[in-house]
């Protein structure tokens, strides 16, 4: 974690009819340190200017070490996000991070479902990208011993006797106002993962939300799951899959201004007590997470 | 042949190496930041505020963005003094800068106790006393905004601890000067100011205040014109040290401050925009004595004042 200034590689909308950008940065620093469901923080504010005043978070989509670079999608909802639409290639940006406690390893999990609602796609895409890297790059020694050591938490599945290591099943239900916002769905697709769209509109996939999209396929043989999205939907993904006993991890959201856990600005509310979002998070147990 | 630059100030009995300080509540017990740089080089940290008991602080959302300002309600959320005393202190010691312990109280028998409790401890440059926590036996008004109990607090402080007692005074009062006497006469080695000016947010949309708590301190650069003020008044009829805050976010805010009568300043919500604005604004003060061939920045306190009515500079320390 540190300030980074970013370089701007590419900024372009996506799609005709979205708010949405996707930002490719210079970053080399950040690029090296930064896991799945970490975040930045950018300061979307002109030069000696003071307004707006506050760095804003965003998730890293997809980060690459050896290029250092990071991506970033975000949708234009105020005057930061604005502002940052409207940066150019070989523009600067201040940026700092990595931040957060990202998702964990899902070594010891098979069939894996994620709930994306919105701009909550990016940290779910870096934790698949990073969990089948992983997958293809380790040696098969490496493979041997991730399942060596899951094989006695293991239920019952078959998968000691598999060379290729865990071989994880990602289900996506990936949730937007409209077709238009569902994007990178090649990617999704490359990476290996089953998507189910769901819209509001109904204009692609299932007409509802993603709770309603996966409903008919629960409980299934799930063992873990991962959620981004606004609260209420994931507030509903919590209920849902605590009625059907299948934990997992629920990527949250808050307004920030240090971002690094030192203000506790950022709380929410857990069966712990309060916890910073910023820094306890933004990943949290789904069953540790309370919505009131 | 020009003498070293000197930043170094004197707080009363409290000797700063340089005047930039950190503010309570924006730089927690250092530990988030001492990762992002070399607190040695802060003239001092202000800590987090401590009560005697722990506190959950209050509900979320606890922030909202103003224009060129930041609303909070953070709500004192912190471990306790003994938590404080044995998981953060011993460290905090071995930063290589001044540590000053933040305190606050719901009755003044807290404050008391908070002040012999630290009294104890080895290693703290000073106590600052934030006055603007409700009195939960006066019914929620808080302690800073009535020169009574500001200074019934004050004396409290001043009878548990031989270590510099600075007040931190509240904004959201009518005569800041009135107070700032007050404080004074009970005991107190220097004031702070200021600290956050009270208001509300309302989300149209929901038809309901933002934050948890309803009500939230405001700072930031917003802030800033009503600081400079109410030192610039102070500085003006009460003769004791100042310490000065609110909205600096660069080396001339800074010296807007100083020239207003500070002898030292404090960066709180500016760390949020720069994390490292403290060390920028040490360097840009380093440039301006520099430049202006002034040898030391303690001739620049209260600059901005016309002398012949100012007050003694001896009478300052
Ligand atoms: C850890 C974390 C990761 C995030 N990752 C992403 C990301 O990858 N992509 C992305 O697009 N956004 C992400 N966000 C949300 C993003 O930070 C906000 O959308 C952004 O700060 C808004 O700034 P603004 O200045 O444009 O809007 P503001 O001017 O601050 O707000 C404009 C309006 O939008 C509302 N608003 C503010 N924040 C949000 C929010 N989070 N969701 C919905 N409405 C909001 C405000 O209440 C206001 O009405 C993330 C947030 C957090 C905490
Ligand atoms: C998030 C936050 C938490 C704060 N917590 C405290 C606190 O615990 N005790 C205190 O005396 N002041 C607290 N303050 C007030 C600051 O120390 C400072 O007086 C005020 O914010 C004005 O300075 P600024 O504009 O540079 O932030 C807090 C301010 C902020 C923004
Ligand atoms: S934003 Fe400051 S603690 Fe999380």
């Amino acid at each position: 974690m540190q300030p980074e200034t970013a370089g701007v590689i590419s900024l372009s909308p996506l799609g005709r009819a979205t708010d949405l950008y996707h930002l490719v940065l210079a970053a080399p620093q950040i690029a090296k340190e930064t896991g799945p469901g970490q975040f930045v923080m950018v300061r979307c504010t002109d030069e000696q200017a003071l307004d707006p005043l506050l760095l804003r978070p965003l998730n890293v989509f997809r980060f690459h070490p050896a290029e250092g670079r990071i991506e970033i999608i975000f949708r234009v909802v105020g005057r930061g996000t604005a502002w940052l639409a409207e940066r150019r290639p070989g523009d600067y940006l201040s940026l700092l991070g990595p931040l957060g406690r990202g998702f964990s390893s899902l070594e010891k999990y098979r069939r894996i479902l994620l709930f994306a609602g919105g701009t909550g796609m990016p940290a779910l895409f870096s934790l698949v990208e990073q969990e089948t890297k992983t997958d293809s790059s380790l040696s098969s020694s490496v493979g041997k011993s991730i399942m060596g050591s899951s094989a006695g938490e293991s239920t019952g599945s078959p998968m000691g006797n598999t060379m290729d290591g865990p071989n994880r099943e990602f289900t996506l239900f990936y949730g937007a106002r409209t077709k238009d916002e569902l994007v990178f769905l090649d990617l999704w697709q490359a990476a290996g993962v089953t998507v189910h769209p769901a819209t509001d509109d109904g204009s692609a996939g299932f007409h509802g939300t993603v709770t309603g999209a996966a409903a008919r396929f629960l409980p299934g043989e799930f063992d873990f799951y991962c959620a981004c999205g606004p609260r209420p939907m994931l507030r509903t993904v919590q209920e849902m899959m605590a009625k059907y006993g299948i934990p997992g991890e629920l990527c949250l959201e808050e307004a920030m201004a240090c971002g690094i856990g030192a203000c506790l600005g950022c709380v929410c509310e857990t069966v712990h007590g309060y916890r910073r979002v910023c820094s306890d998070g933004p990943v949290f147990p789904a069953e540790e997470v309370k919505f009131s | 042949m020009t003498a070293a630059l000197s930043l170094e100030t004197k707080v009363g009995r409290v000797t700063l190496k340089n005047p930039v300080l950190v503010a309570s509540g924006t730089f927690g017990f250092a530990r988030e930041y001492e990762k992002l740089f070399p607190v040695s080089a802060l003239g001092g940290v202000m800590v987090t505020g401590v009560t005697l008991e722990p506190r959950a602080g209050n509900p979320p959302p606890r922030l909202v963005e103003t224009p060129a300002g930041l609303l909070n309600s953070i709500g004192l959320q912190n471990p306790g003094v003994h938590w404080f005393i044995k998981e953060e202190l011993p460290r905090l010691r071995d930063l290589g800068t001044e540590i000053i312990v933040n305190i606050s109280g719901f009755s003044l028998e807290e404050y008391g106790r908070l002040a012999e409790i630290l009294d104890r401890e080895p290693g703290l440059a000073a106590l600052e006393v934030n006055i603007s926590c409700p009195n939960v036996k006066k019914g929620g008004m808080t302690f800073g905004v009535h020169p009574e109990s500001a200074a019934a607090v004050t004396r409290l402080v001043r009878q548990g601890t031989s270590l510099p007692v600075w007040v931190k005074l509240s904004p959201n009062v009518t005569d800041i000067v009135e107070i700032a006497q007050a404080v004074v006469d009970a005991g107190a080695d220097a004031l702070s100011l200021i600290n956050t000016l009270s208001g509300i947010a309302i989300d149209p949309d929901k038809r309901r205040p933002v934050l948890g708590n309803v009500f939230g301190g405001l700072s930031g650069p917003a802030v800033k014109p009503v600081a400079l003020r109410m030192i610039w008044q102070v500085y003006q009829e009460v003769p004791v040290p100042l310490v000065g805050m609110g909205g600096i976010t660069n080396y001339r805010d800074a010296l807007e401050f100083i020239m207003a009568g500070a002898t030292a300043v404090a960066v709180g919500t500016g760390l949020f925009l720069d994390p490292l604005s403290p060390l920028k604004i040490i360097e840009g003060l380093q440039g301006f004595l520099a430049k202006h061939q002034e040898e030391t920045i303690t001739n620049l306190i209260g600059a901005a004042h016309n002398r012949e009515e100012s007050i003694d500079e001896e009478k300052r320390e």
